[in-house]
């Protein structure tokens, strides 16, 4: 079995659960038989792996997928009055930032509420990515800017390098997922 | 009585597969080959159908030293009736296709 074959397994295993072990052995003594092919052969079982855990988990899934749309409206909504407040109290910059920052909280804690600690924290990681990737494509429909503007010098997410930027978008639905996990109504994880 | 679930035409053709070597435990990269179901594709039918009690699976001892055991699977009774009534679904449309 190629080295990539063996990664793509060890990554389908920890997205398929404790629940598909016996499925996921049996991949791998295929993959195993499989010789040259066996790259081919892991490819398609990591993706039958994140298939069948989107499908036993089809809510969270929805939520992970979601829950980013809805903070973008949100933070559309808020987005003038926010401005406009700000200037007319003569508020600094970085308290509007805070603002677009704060409100993804929320929605962490929804995940972290429904879901035990880890997999409230790889959820709200998820949905803090496909945030990330609504801002770009948007971005990229408004001003016909490609996702390669993000890396050029002088850009800015929340008012900061994208990379900073997005890491504190990603520390805010963390967080929320941490203090949603404290009120916990699921069961620990297994 | 809930109505049993419709099977899609790639789990027919794993179920067919199967059958067609009823007392056989079949490996999945045999499945793969006589279906020509990608790795994809097939793992998840098989999920699907194990828990629905269509097939039994087992681990076959290694055919040579070095090698690990291998997961395989036959049809069950369940399986085979499954196939009967879905074969019996697709027969309407078959006459209709002839007229």
């Amino acid at each position: 079995m190629t080295g990539t074959a063996r990664f793509l397994l060890r990554l389908a295993r920890s997205v398929a659960g404790r629940d598909r072990t016996e499925w996921i052995d049996a991949m791998a003594a295929e993959a195993e038989s499989a010789g040259v092919e066996s790259t081919n052969w892991a490819v398609g079982c990591f993706w039958a792996a994140v298939k069948d855990r989107i499908a036993r988990e089809w809510r969270l899934a929805a939520a992970i997928l979601l829950l980013p749309v809805a903070v973008s409206a949100l933070e559309l909504v808020l987005f003038f009055p926010v401005i406009f407040l700000g200037r007319y109290a003569g508020l600094p910059n970085w308290t509007f930032v805070a603002v677009f920052l704060i409100v993804q909280i929320p929605f962490g804690f929804l995940l972290g509420r429904s879901k035990p600690l880890r997999r409230a924290l790889i959820a709200a990681a998820l949905s803090s990515l496909v945030l990330d990737v609504i801002g770009v494509v948007s971005f990229w429909i408004e001003f016909g800017q490609g996702p390669q503007i993000w890396f050029e010098k002088g850009s800015q997410v929340y008012n900061v390098t994208p990379i900073l930027g997005w890491a504190c978008s990603l520390s805010m639905w963390l967080a929320g997922a941490w203090f949603g996990s404290r009120k916990n109504l699921a069961t620990p994880d297994a | 009585m809930a109505k049993p679930r419709k099977l899609s035409s790639q789990t027919v053709a794993v179920l067919t597969a199967l059958a067609s070597r009823p007392t056989d435990w079949l490996y999945g990269l045999e499945l793969a080959k006589l279906t020509k179901l990608k790795s994809g594709s097939l793992y998840l039918i098989l999920i699907r159908i194990s828990e629905r009690g269509l097939l039994e699976s087992r681990w076959l001892e290694p055919s040579g030293p070095g090698r690990p055991p291998r997961h395989a699977y036959r049809i069950t009774a369940a399986g085979r009736k499954a196939l009967a009534d879905a074969a019996s679904e697709f027969r309407p449309s078959f006459r209709e296709l002839r007229i």
